[in-house]
């Protein structure tokens, strides 16, 4: 065989790429760790925990708006005898009190009643008749904080742990960390009900610095979760299976030419991904086959708790099939048309809004934690409420209430819980943490979920321009009184 | 650069607390906190003593103007307190980076960031 200058030179050269590639070196960047270069050919593989964890998939239902859990879990007897009166000075030490309605009288609605639920004895109130009944599954977080006090800025953090866009959401961080445990459907789902997509966008479940594959994936409400899912019925199977092939091809051998480029491999995962989950999506979130016991436990038999109970129950087929993290934002009934019910944001009227929303998620919630007990899936699933902030103890516009980041409750229950228990506290009147060792960041909540799925947050890191990020920013706090 | 704002942080050390209570903790000065602390962080994660050593020692050194500052201008029992707890884990997390203890010094950088946040929710920009 004859060889000349130029193909000699190709030849070897290509030789030589194709070693380097191998060893995972990166033009411009240098050589990279096999670990990483692994990662990159497949960046869901499933991965080890760092310990065994407790769980393996987190339902992450944030109220959005910010409910009043004055009104629903943090009785405040204290409150009840001020309301009307100015709120006394030495409650407002150490807070700026710049939210937008100014600081008005101690509010406390006259349709409000009280009661003490399960051994434990937690507290409820008459909006949440049905969650009420399994209190001793929850572990409250009475002493959580945040910052800021505008909706968009505090559920980035809620998300995220930065008021900044560019960070990693949890989930993403989740997926990262623990790879995908079901290769057919997205292992970061975000769910939601209503009639758009929710109000802070898509960073709230944003890869951020991670590689884009880690992203949630967002499934839109109703029979159709992801658009243009279906298969064209002109063309057959074989012949997508085909074009998908020549497509791989070719983005392959693009890719091999720039693999840093996260997008580009983030897209080739898609096409495959887009194609197993056309037959595993519409499956997963089919609720056809639930019976009419299930759908009435989920509220799905009543209009005000309808979507949000199919939501929820879309929400255990998924995690039922391996997925990692399902983050649910609640939005609202089907025609509701008054703007001031649309969320948690109750301004004014709050007995009118946190009526709807109430009804709305009270059953639903009820029915998941019942159903994935009953199914023996509640050991292995950690299902969170939270909320970018709770609200103020003073009234606003006479029937509402303002933000509140200095003190709220939010809770987790399932596996590794410590069921029936409450952390931290808030003042008598409910506004600010009563001790402050004790308040819960969204950094602390994000390290005591990680840790539950076997993950130490000051473990889960990744380079980003030379720096050693991790989800907790430089902050989180692993809060042990919650875990059994 | 920093080597030169270290040595300046020294001298006036050196000077004494009198003129180490004139400087002006501004918000330049804070963001210099912020930006050294975020540091600290990144070296304990990547295992990196010499940096992260020297921004336990920068930190150090700047709580103890923070601490001069706020002695200084009186009424301020919790800057003072919180400032001191902060000054020493800045020694104790350089400690354990020369002992190579990483996972201790990272729990105890959590700390110093939860103590820095503590004392802004106490002293709010109005």
């Amino acid at each position: 065989m004859s060889i000349n200058r130029r193909d000699f030179l190709i030849r070897t050269g290509l030789g030589f790429g194709r070693a380097a590639a191998a060893a995972g070196f990166i033009p411009g960047v240098g050589f990279i760790g096999s670990a990483l270069a692994s990662e990159l050919a497949d960046p869901l593989a499933p991965k080890a925990p760092h310990f065994p964890g407790k769980v393996k998939s987190v339902i992450w239902l944030h109220q959005n708006g910010a409910p009043s859990t004055l009104d629903l879990y943090d009785y405040k007897p204290e409150l009840a005898k001020l309301a009307g009166k100015e709120v006394p000075a030495s409650f407002l030490k150490g807070i700026k009190t710049s939210t937008q309605g100014g600081v008005g009288k101690l509010y406390v609605s006259n349709q409000r009643s009280w009661n003490q639920y399960g051994e434990s004895g937690a507290w409820f109130s008459n909006l949440l008749p049905n969650l009420a009944q399994h209190a001793d599954k929850l572990a409250f977080i009475k002493s959580s904080v945040t910052v800021g006090a505008t909706h968009d800025i505090s559920i980035l953090k809620l998300n995220t742990g930065d008021v900044n866009p560019g960070r990693p959401s949890l989930g993403a961080w989740i997926n990262y960390a623990l790879g995908s445990a079901n290769r057919d459907l997205p292992s970061y789902v975000v769910l939601y009900n209503g009639d758009r997509e929710p109000q802070a966008g898509s960073v709230n479940w944003s890869s951020g610095f991670l590689p884009a594959v880690y992203q949630g994936t967002p499934f839109r409400p109703g029979d159709s979760p992801i658009l243009y899912l279906e298969r064209p019925e002109l063309r057959s199977a074989a012949q997508q299976r085909g074009s998908l092939d020549l497509l791989k091809t070719l983005n392959n051998l693009g890719a091999a030419h720039r693999p840093e480029d996260t997008e580009l491999r983030a897209r080739l995962q898609s096409y495959e991904l887009a194609d197993r989950m056309q037959s595993a999506a519409p499956e997963a979130v089919d609720l056809s086959g639930e019976s009419e016991a299930t759908k009435k436990l989920y509220g799905i038999d009543d209009k005000t708790s309808e979507s949000y109970g199919q939501v929820l129950l879309r929400a255990r087929r998924l995690v039922e099939r391996g997925v990692r993290f399902v983050q649910v934002v609640s939005g609202h009934p089907e025609n509701i048309s008054d703007q001031e019910r649309r969320s948690w944001d109750a301004h004014n009227d709050l007995d009118g809004n946190h009526g709807v929303q109430a009804r709305m998620v009270d059953k639903p919630i009820a029915g998941l934690l019942a159903d994935l007990k009953a199914r023996g899936l509640l050991d292995t699933t950690l299902v969170v409420w939270a909320s970018e902030f709770g609200r103020t103890s003073w009234g606003e516009s006479g029937s509402g209430r303002d933000h509140n980041p200095w003190g709220y409750t939010q809770w987790i229950a399932g596996g590794g819980v410590n069921a029936g228990t409450t952390y931290g506290a808030t003042d008598d009147i409910g506004l600010q943490v009563a001790d402050k060792d004790k308040a819960v960041d969204t950094y602390d909540l994000h390290a005591t979920v990680l840790n539950l799925l076997g993950l130490d947050h000051l473990k889960t890191t990744f380079l980003n321009n030379g720096r050693s990020e991790r989800p907790t920013v430089v902050y989180g706090k692993v809060i042990k009184e919650l875990l059994a | 650069m920093r080597k030169s704002f270290i040595g300046g942080i020294a001298l006036l050390l050196l000077a004494g607390s009198v003129i180490s209570a004139q400087i002006e903790v501004d918000d330049d000065f804070m963001r210099t906190v912020e930006d050294t602390n975020k540091s600290l962080a990144n070296n304990i994660a990547l295992k990196n003593v010499a940096a992260g050593t020297g921004d336990a020692k920068e930190l150090e050194a700047m709580f103890a103007m923070v601490e001069a500052f706020y002695a200084a201008k009186g009424d301020a029992h919790d800057a003072i307190t919180i400032t001191q707890k902060s000054k020493a884990l800045s020694h104790e997390i350089g400690s354990l980076l020369n002992a190579k203890d990483f996972d201790n010094a990272n729990l105890k950088a959590t700390d110093l960031s939860r103590a820095c946040k503590d004392c802004h929710n106490f002293y709010k920009k109005s």
